[in-house]
């Protein structure tokens, strides 16, 4: 099963059922399924001043303006956001939360901190079992084909490891992924991301630009917004796999 | 329990909150649309209309361009029969209408119609062929782009950065101009595609604006009051974090009552919290020193 949740108000109460529902009754892999209209979710955490959860909001209100179902998540590990009854499920996926090159974070308290590694390697002991994941897990099943865009919204998603690899993007690309976008560099935790994840969002799912495309548009709109004094925040950074996909209107990927 | 039962409880639970709680949501259901200010900028008079901005995007994206691209390949034609304006809008140093089509998104300066913004979405880069033009090509291009439409580089010095996209490569062509080690509103730019040499994004940000003085507050001054203003943001305060900074620039900006002002842009983050910590934009006012946190 599958409990979402309005990510604004998260009372403990609500916070706990979740956590315990989530814990007994969603299998690590639950069945994937094909929604109509097709499911976006969107994972966000909450650590001291990195509050991303108006990102969440700004890409689920737009991606459902345009035809997808969106979720705005908190308080679920990066397993969870995986699972069957999520990534498997999505056809749109992003996580907002800190990050480095081979994997991004999520936690709704500090304490407990989870992430999604692009392969064991960067897992900590080489396990990718729950709480945290590895898109490398899913690229022999091919699971995950169905999903047409990915955002790592996170510092150095996507800078290259030694060996020149964009770590998360291909292992993304290696799992049936169409498109996805990092950034190459520090981004901020401030505004800019949040005038870009709307502004993105808007341009690919609502007007119907390709990803490239509708980048740099939300480029152009960051670096025009007052009172960012023409700083883009690390966003003019973003590095893109599937440059051509279109997500007008709302569908599976291929 | 089923997943539909699932699912329909999960959409009371969002309506919910939703129903008791009106914060953001609304102001994120649509595109950015920051609306003028009360406080007026007299640069951000309005002296056009938006027909002539539609008019100022067309002058540009129907003029031919002499191809300077690798074998001679044309830029792909805007179609520019659906252009719509809306606006006004603020921005960060003019008002624009944005002008908007399937293959256009263009802002429109209401002082005095240049076209500030355009981005041609059908002509962003499909691909990487392996193969690259030189970057004196690329600036070679960007020039005679610019030239093309009437848009003056002169006195400015072009320096030219290939863009890694992942799976694009482009140039990025900046003409910037600086006083006093300072950027001031005249900037021009064009990114293209490091390929075919076909240019897809083009800005032209500029206004009017007084020459500005030497900043009072040195790049050390200002790195070291955006690290203090940091501390405890995302992390404890311990005796002595450490920190890397990663962008400090001197510019010119103006408030939104159009005053003129010199600040400091510092992006900083502590680097003793690991992948844990946030990264910041930090103001520093170059003549009193006094900070903003951007968040």
């Amino acid at each position: 099963m599958r409990l979402k949740k309005g990510s604004l108000f998260a009372p403990a109460a609500v916070f706990a059922v979740a956590l315990f529902l989530g814990g007994l009754l969603l299998p690590a892999h639950a069945a994937a399924a094909v929604y109509s209209p097709p499911y976006a979710d969107f994972g966000c955490s909450v650590f001291n001043n990195w509050d991303s959860r108006p990102k969440c909001d700004y890409a689920k209100a737009q991606v459902s303006s345009a035809g997808y179902t969106g979720f705005s998540n908190s308080y679920l590990t990066a397993s969870t956001m995986m699972s069957g009854s999520y990534a498997q499920s999505d056809a749109i996926w992003g996580i907002f939360g800190h990050a480095g090159p081979g994997g991004i974070n999520m936690t709704a308290d500090g304490a407990n901190w989870s992430a999604v590694y692009s392969d064991p390697t960067h897992a900590p002991g080489g396990n990718c079992g729950a709480p945290n994941a590895c898109l490398s897990s899913y690229a022999s099943s091919q699971i995950l084909h169905r999903v047409r865009f990915m955002l790592f919204g996170g510092c150095e998603t996507a800078k290259r490891n030694a060996t020149g690899h964009y770590e998360l993007q291909e292992a993304a690309k290696a799992d049936g992924v169409d498109s996805s976008i990092g950034f190459s560099t520090l981004i901020t935790t401030g505004n800019q991301l949040s005038t870009w994840t709307n502004s993105f969002f808007y341009w690919s799912t609502v007007h119907g630009q390709n990803v490239l495309a509708a980048a740099t548009s939300a480029e152009a709109d960051v670096y025009n917004t007052p009172s960012y004094y023409h700083d883009y925040g690390g966003v003019q950074n973003s590095v893109v796999f599937g440059p051509t996909v279109v997500l007008k209107p709302a569908a599976y990927g291929n | 329990m089923s997943k539909n039962l699932a699912r329909g409880l999960s959409i009371i639970v969002v309506g919910a909150v939703l129903a008791v709680t009106v914060v953001g949501v609304a102001a994120a259901s649509g595109h950015q649309n920051t609306e003028p200010n009360k406080a007026v900028d007299p640069y951000f008079a309005v002296a056009t209309t938006p027909d002539a901005a539609i008019a100022a995007v067309k002058a540009i994206v129907e003029t031919p361009v002499r191809s300077l691209a690798a074998g001679g390949m044309a830029a792909p034609t805007q179609r520019t029969t659906d252009l719509t304006a809306s606006g006004p809008y603020d921005g960060d140093l003019f008002r624009y209408y944005k002008v908007i089509g399937r293959d256009v998104y263009a802002m429109v300066d209401v002082h005095d119609s240049h076209v500030a913004s355009l981005v041609l979405a059908n002509c962003a880069p499909t691909g990487y062929s392996g193969s690259s033009i030189s970057p004196d090509k690329a600036m070679a291009i960007a020039s005679d782009y610019l030239a093309a439409h009437g848009v003056s580089t002169d006195s400015l010095a072009p320096v030219v950065v290939a863009k890694d996209r992942g799976e694009v490569k482009t140039f990025q062509v900046t003409w910037q101009k600086t006083i006093n080690s300072a950027e001031v509103p005249d900037l021009r730019f064009v990114e293209l595609d490091a390929s075919t040499g076909i240019v897809f994004v083009m800005r032209n940000a500029s206004r009017p604006y007084s020459t500005p003085p030497a900043a009072s507050v040195s790049a050390n001054d200002a790195v070291s009051r955006a690290e203090q203003a940091v501390i405890g943001l995302d992390g404890p305060a311990v005796t002595k974090p450490a920190f890397s900074v990663s962008e400090t620039k001197l510019q010119v900006a103006f408030s939104a009552s159009g005053s003129q002002q010199l600040i400091w842009q510092v992006m900083v983050r502590r680097t003793d919290l690991g992948q844990r910590a946030d990264a910041f934009v930090v103001t520093v006012d170059a003549m009193t020193g006094k900070t903003v946190v951007m968040q």
